[in-house]
């Protein structure tokens, strides 16, 4: 046996108090001479096993009582202390030795305690780990991008910086066509004659053009034809634009000839950095009917530069009453006929920068009609997330973020069960979109969710009201689109919330191939289909969506 | 690593977190927390008794019972830390977090024992509780 350091000194020590014990017991009769074990322990203890087989409990307590009154009167002046404890018919006693020269003997017995310091601290300590982080440190830390888009906004660094920042003033170009087709849009003023919705409109818009806090530079030009039926534009000023609207067109062009006007108005503008505004009743009149066939053709032609800028279009289509003479495209059974306020449809084309666009739309035209048609918009960066901690939109089945923290949440893990299918809503921020896009039934009606390695359906989709505005978590996004996935078909995948471009239904019904009798068959504009079947294959093979926002999805496990 | 083994160990019998969009912050908060925490209390505690309250102080509390008073301790402590936990985490409270309190006051006795049968041996009045076994004399 390896002796511990102080052996002879607790021996020493412990002999002594044997002594003691051994008088004091066989005061009681008890001579435990050879039943004593004595042993030295580490850490400086000795303790002494007495055996005590055979003694009442009552008996081995009063040894131990007078034990300790042993320890006081021995005066064992080197002993710490000692303590006696009866258990299993043993009794214990316990010697602590004193502080002894030997080093080892003093490092032993004083530095133990001290362990228990550090090990209280490290206690304290580690109740304090882990602690969640709340979501406003996450975003302190990780800046304005979270991490999850950064690798997005990596891809389109420029695309998303031009989207973001939408610019608060744009150079404006309004284009008026001033064909005798337009006459009758603008008649004369006389006294107790209402003026027409297109006077009404056209007056709002170039006011707004001129002294509106949106534009910039504005130029007006009157849209017309030579001789030689080429366009010509006329740089001319408001008041004299204002004053063809208000008293009317006194000039005589005969003709428009659509796709060439198209084309001028628009090089116009993107010489000038400009956006365009044309208004026109967009009847094609050429000197050949025979372009009629090409009309499609002849358009895209014409704004193929639109799309080398990348520049977006959107169409906007009205009526207005009609008084005069008007001249269908078709010319039998009339050549001509004259009207008294039928409703005869014009547009106004804005084409520009997506986002410039968008501020004319809004801001200066702001009253749209309802027939509105967009090409070439995309956003390639649409701020989304899933929603799966808000008490708004609580998620049904099993789904959670696949990163505790990710603000925006763009990776979810789930788990669709048996009768239990996953539903979740995903916010989406559209404000970027036009108006028109941003519709609650527009978007029903198009908006589409398609899963890659899962089956997906769109639940429904809903607009921030006045409560969610109010939740800041919230206030970012404007719709809320209920996805439900009732099965997975891969371990891994991805769910994707996109607006396909549509083709605005309202063309159709707007188009005509026999504009003869705008009486009998009002608001309908001669091959309007044809050009903007033109407009759109210039667009078609840009993007199939106008925004689509994915969600990585893991199977949960 | 320690998530992963703590969440194993409370999934094991309470089957996946609910509710499930809270499954994170159960996975990567609450467990390993809870389960630390259950670790170094039960140690604690344990060398409290054994150590400190039976060898360094020799407070007389070497009975079977007072064993079982600081496994009680334990266990309260136990039941009132997952709780603790997700609420403070901000996370809805379902039926499913009283039994996970439940089953890490389970958890906490069973640790408590396994504590107490390895470390006993090296207190000196209280080696024996609360039995003999595996000490020899």
């Amino acid at each position: 046996m390896k002796r511990p350091w102080c052996w002879n000194r607790a021996t020493k020590e412990a002999a002594g108090l044997f002594s003691r014990v051994q008088s004091l017991c066989s005061s009681h009769g008890w001579h435990p001479a050879n039943q004593v074990y004595f042993m030295l322990k580490s850490f400086g203890r000795i303790a002494l096993y007495f055996n005590l087989q055979g003694f009442c409990i009552y008996t081995a307590k009063y040894i131990v009582r007078s034990l300790y009154f042993v320890n006081g009167t021995l005066l064992v002046k080197d002993l710490e202390s000692t303590a006696a404890v009866v258990q299993n018919n043993l009794i214990y006693v316990l010697i602590v030795l004193p502080k002894v020269n030997k080093p080892n003997c003093m490092l032993l017995k004083r530095f133990l305690p001290k362990i228990y310091i550090p090990l209280l601290c490290s206690v304290l300590l580690l109740t304090g780990c882990f602690k969640k982080q709340s979501a406003d440190e996450e975003t302190d830390t990780g800046g304005t991008a979270p991490p999850m888009q950064e690798e997005k906004a990596g891809t389109a660094p420029e695309a998303a910086a031009a989207e973001a920042a939408a610019p608060s003033k744009v150079d404006v170009n309004v284009y008026l066509e001033i064909s005798n087709g337009m006459k009758g849009f603008m008649p004369t003023a006389a006294a107790g004659k209402e003026a027409t919705t297109f006077q009404n409109n056209l007056l709002k818009l170039i006011s707004e053009v001129q002294d509106g806090r949106y534009v910039a530079d504005k130029a007006f030009y009157l849209a017309k034809e030579d001789a030689q039926s080429r366009p010509v534009l006329d740089s001319v000023s408001y008041n004299t634009m204002k004053s063809y609207i208000v008293s009317g067109i006194r000039d005589d062009v005969r003709g428009t000839p659509l796709p060439a006007m198209l084309k001028a108005a628009l090089q116009k503008s993107i010489d000038q950095g400009a956006v365009s505004v044309i208004v026109s009743d967009f009847i094609h009149g050429p000197s050949d009917q025979g372009q009629f066939i090409s009309l499609d053709a002849d358009i895209r032609s014409s704004l193929r530069e639109a799309e080398h800028q990348g520049l977006a279009i959107a169409i906007l289509g009205n009526t207005s009453e009609f008084f005069g003479t008007y001249h269908p495209v078709v010319k039998k059974p009339e050549v001509r006929r004259t009207l008294n306020g039928v409703e005869i449809p014009y547009y106004i084309w804005v084409i520009g920068k997506q986002q410039e666009v968008q501020v004319v739309t809004n801001k200066v035209l702001r009253n749209l009609p309802k027939q509105q048609a967009y090409f070439g918009f995309e956003y390639k960066t649409v701020p989304y997330s899933a929603l799966l901690k808000e008490k708004q939109f609580k998620p049904a089945g099993v789904v959670y973020c696949s990163s505790r923290n990710a603000d925006p949440c763009t990776s979810v893990n789930l788990q669709p069960e048996k009768d239990v299918p996953v539903e979740f809503t995903i916010g989406l921020n559209l404000s970027r979109l036009p108006l028109s896009m941003q519709s609650i039934d527009y978007l029903k009606k198009n908006l589409k969710v398609a899963g890659n390695g899962s089956r997906a359906r769109m639940v429904s989709v809903k607009a921030a009201d006045e409560s969610i505005k109010a939740t800041p978590d919230l206030a970012r996004y404007t719709h809320f689109v209920r996805v439900q996935v009732p099965q997975l078909t891969a371990n891994a995948g991805s769910l994707t919330v996109q607006l396909p471009q549509v083709y605005p239904a309202w063309i159709d019904s707007w188009a005509t191939d026999n504009d003869n009798n705008p009486a009998a068959d009002p608001k309908k504009t001669y091959q309007l289909d044809k050009i903007v079947d033109g407009v759109q294959a210039l667009y078609r093979d840009q993007s199939d969506f106008v925004f689509s926002a994915t969600l990585k999805f893991n199977k949960a496990d | 690593m320690i998530q992963q083994f703590f969440s194993g160990l409370y999934e094991l019998v309470l089957g996946r977190p609910i509710p499930a969009n809270f499954t994170n912050d159960y996975r990567e908060v609450v467990f390993p927390n809870t389960g630390l925490m259950l670790f170094i209390i039960s140690l604690a505690m344990v060398l409290v008794y054994y150590y400190v309250l039976n060898r360094m102080m020799s407070t007389g509390l070497y009975k079977p019972r007072h064993w079982v008073m600081f496994l009680v301790l334990n266990a309260i402590i136990a039941f009132i830390i997952p709780i603790m936990q997700v609420t403070g985490n901000d996370i809805e409270t379902h039926s499913y977090t009283y039994m996970f309190a439940f089953v890490n006051v389970i958890y906490s006795l069973i640790l408590f024992f396994v504590f107490s049968l390895l470390l006993k041996r090296g207190s000196v009045q209280a080696w024996t509780t609360p039995m003999k076994w595996p000490n020899k004399k």
